[in-house]
């Protein structure tokens, strides 16, 4: 297949980069999200030939319009992956196949898809004889979706769908992108693996020739570009892209035409792989050396496209920030590293608050950030008036409580841990300073008693064992700095404990006392 | 990934709860029979608080910040100083007039003065830290109500 072929010759291309291929591929695709995109990910690396069979299986009829929403189904499939999950990749999906670049963007959508595919599979997408480009088909298809002529499949792709996106809209014109994207890919850890593959894949022979002035360029820029590694791998041959490594301006500008693409495709996969590839400035350049190239048509398709998910694209493209985590910028948004550690931060307090949403009852319809923080408060505030109230109902019934602790004692026990274990663990906690000998029987008792081997359990027998060795640490697990801070409140709030637990324990009608 | 562990609250434990906060009671029962019914029911509270804080272990802030309160208060009231002014106007709910910055707080400086401890936190973190209260207070209060329920019965 032309594929395959394509493949190998950006594999051969970009052999340079194979190192960022394999590990951007496979990480890149697998983000669900795509600002993380674990450098180390290489799960797919390993597969590249069935990922390549894959994309030969494609035949040039899977490059039509429909495939869009396919491949916008694919891409929210793959975006959706998680970082590892290789099954995310809709492999069974229908997509499209490798970027046939004279198919026309269309094709390019679903071929993204396919790449994506790839991606997730690992940097193995391509032959084995690519062995540093395993995106190579995966690649080629992402250009027809970073490219975001097709709309947006590429949103929920990451940079390698970005790159391949790039490539897709380069296809008449792959020569620069190919050569752009391979740099740039090699940048971003995750998608540059992809361009790389893409654009080599894309041209064969006019790309080539521009492969290599990108790569050389984008090698370069390839640092500094942002996540718009997609739209930048389009940028163009090498010619531009070294000047935009050189200067954010020529990104701004790409990354204007990649914003222009994205409109077309999928915004949010476009904005993620823009995000993912557009690392690299290179990346911009070549899209602007994508639009260039492109045929009047996609190029004002691709322009309409890209303005439109065009996000802070005239940020500088900064190389991706690298937190322990390695965030990926989105398609269509800056590349700037603050504007990537304010999007990681943002997405850890969705992640926060839709933890939240599951504890608060009744806010499983609340969406928005202000709700849900007033139905937040507004439950703290609840639930403190209601320990409060319960308080002061203790506070009234509390001269009942001396006679009824040891039935409480065990009541809630049961009620918590639903066994004469959680007992046995609670009275041999309820240390005191003065150890009765019958206290002491009744921990031996108790523990001989102890039939549920539950953690609570050894836990309570730990205690005891503490406690008959001398009150040193009710709680071994419990630092013991927390052990004394326990007595020290114990003690300060409520007055040296009196003798009262003895009696209780004597008394106590649990299971586990056979009193 | 570490902020899914981070995120991922530990159920609180149950039976640690209980038994914190059941001798707490005896131990008021006992000692402050004589104490007025407002003074008890305070103390309870705290009991109940503190209880809560110590099952939820050392490493959450809030479980700090309530424990310091508990000790701080317990403190000023052993060495029979009146508490003449608490750290936080936790235990008593006192609203603070006029905020200092003269504006409306926003929700999160809101929730920042619920959860105790929260003050000088991030979102993030702040949200973090209300999961694991919110969990903790909601077995405190399911634990006081089977307390109340047992002892009414």
């Amino acid at each position: 297949m032309d594929i395959s072929k394509k493949d190998k010759l950006g594999v051969e291309k970009s052999g340079d980069h194979p190192n960022y291929h394999s590990s951007g591929m496979s990480a890149d695709q697998q983000l669900g999200n795509p600002s993380i995109s674990l450098v180390s990910a290489h799960p797919m690396v390993s597969s590249p030939c069935p990922s390549v069979s894959m994309v030969e299986s494609f035949p040039p009829s899977l490059w039509n319009p429909s495939a869009h929403s396919q491949n916008s189904g694919f891409c929210g499939n793959n975006v959706q992956s998680s970082m590892a999950a290789s099954d995310s990749m809709p492999v069974g999906k229908p997509v499209p196949g490798p970027l046939r670049l004279d198919m026309g963007w269309n094709p390019l959508d679903s071929s993204s898809k396919g790449s994506g595919i790839f991606l997730q599979t690992g940097s193995g997408v391509l032959p084995p004889s690519l062995p540093h480009f395993p995106t190579d088909s995966a690649f080629i298809e992402h250009p027809a979706r970073f490219s975001g002529f097709h709309g947006g499949n590429l949103n929920g792709m990451v940079s390698p769908f970005s790159t391949a996106e790039s490539l897709s809209s380069y296809c008449n014109t792959p020569k620069g992108v190919l050569g752009a994207q391979i740099q740039q890919s090699k940048m971003n850890t995750t998608e540059a693996r992809m361009d790389a593959s893409l654009p080599i894949d894309h041209g064969s022979s006019s790309r080539s020739p521009r492969k290599e002035q990108r790569d050389k360029g984008s090698l370069h820029g390839a640092g500094v570009s942002g996540n718009e590694s997609g739209e930048h791998v389009f940028g163009g041959g090498g010619r531009e892209e070294a000047p935009n490594l050189a200067s954010p301006a020529g990104d701004s500008s790409s990354k204007g035409l990649a914003a222009k693409k994205r409109r077309r495709s999928d915004q949010g996969i476009e904005a993620e792989q823009l995000q993912g590839g557009a690392s690299l400035p290179s990346v911009d350049t070549t899209k602007d050396n994508l639009d260039t190239k492109q045929k009047p048509e996609q190029n004002s398709s691709t322009m309409a496209t890209v303005k439109s998910n065009g996000k802070q694209v005239n940020d500088s493209s900064d190389a991706p920030k690298e937190d322990c985590i390695h965030v990926r910028a989105r398609r269509g948004q800056a590349t700037n590293s603050h504007s990537l550690a304010e999007r990681v931060r943002r997405e850890k307090i969705s992640e926060r608050m839709k933890f939240l949403q599951d504890l608060v009852p009744g806010c499983s319809k609340v969406t928005g950030k202000a709700v849900m923080l007033d139905e937040i408060i507004n439950y703290v505030q609840s639930l403190q008036r209601q320990v409060e109230f319960l308080s002061m109902k203790l506070a009234a019934v509390n001269p009942r409580l001396e006679f009824n602790i040891e039935g409480l004692v065990s009541k809630d026990l049961f009620h918590s841990r639903g066994g004469p274990s959680s007992s046995i663990g609670f009275s041999p906690d309820m240390i005191h300073p003065q150890l009765h000998p019958s206290q002491q029987a009744l921990f031996q008792a108790g523990m001989s008693s102890i039939v549920n081997p539950s953690d609570a359990l050894r836990t309570a027998i730990n205690a005891q064992l503490s406690s008959i060795n001398g009150y040193k640490e009710p709680m071994p697990q419990i630092p013991n700095a927390w052990n004394e801070e326990l007595h020290n409140v114990m003690q300060m709030t409520f007055g040296p404990n009196p003798s009262l637990n003895t009696q209780e324990l004597n008394g106590k009608p649990c299971e586990g006392f056979p009193m | 990934m570490n902020r899914k562990n981070s995120n991922k609250s530990r159920n609180p434990n149950k039976p640690t709860l209980a038994f914190y906060f059941l001798r707490a009671l005896a131990c008021i029962n006992k000692k402050t029979s004589m104490a007025s019914y407002n003074q008890r029911s305070g103390t309870i509270k705290r009991a109940a608080y503190a209880s809560m804080a110590l099952a939820a272990g050392p490493k959450r802030a809030w479980s700090r910040a309530v424990l310091c309160r508990v000790l701080w208060w317990g403190s000023s009231r052993l060495h029979g100083f009146p508490t003449r002014r608490r750290p936080r106007a936790f235990f008593h709910r006192r609203v603070r007039v006029a905020d200092p910055k003269l504006r409306e707080p926003s929700k999160a400086d809101v929730l920042r003065r619920l959860v105790p401890g929260a003050k000088a936190m991030d979102l993030s973190r702040l949200l973090e830290e209300t999961a694991h209260y919110i969990q903790y207070l909601r077995a405190q209060v399911l634990l006081m109500q089977n307390v109340v329920g047992s002892v009414s019965d």
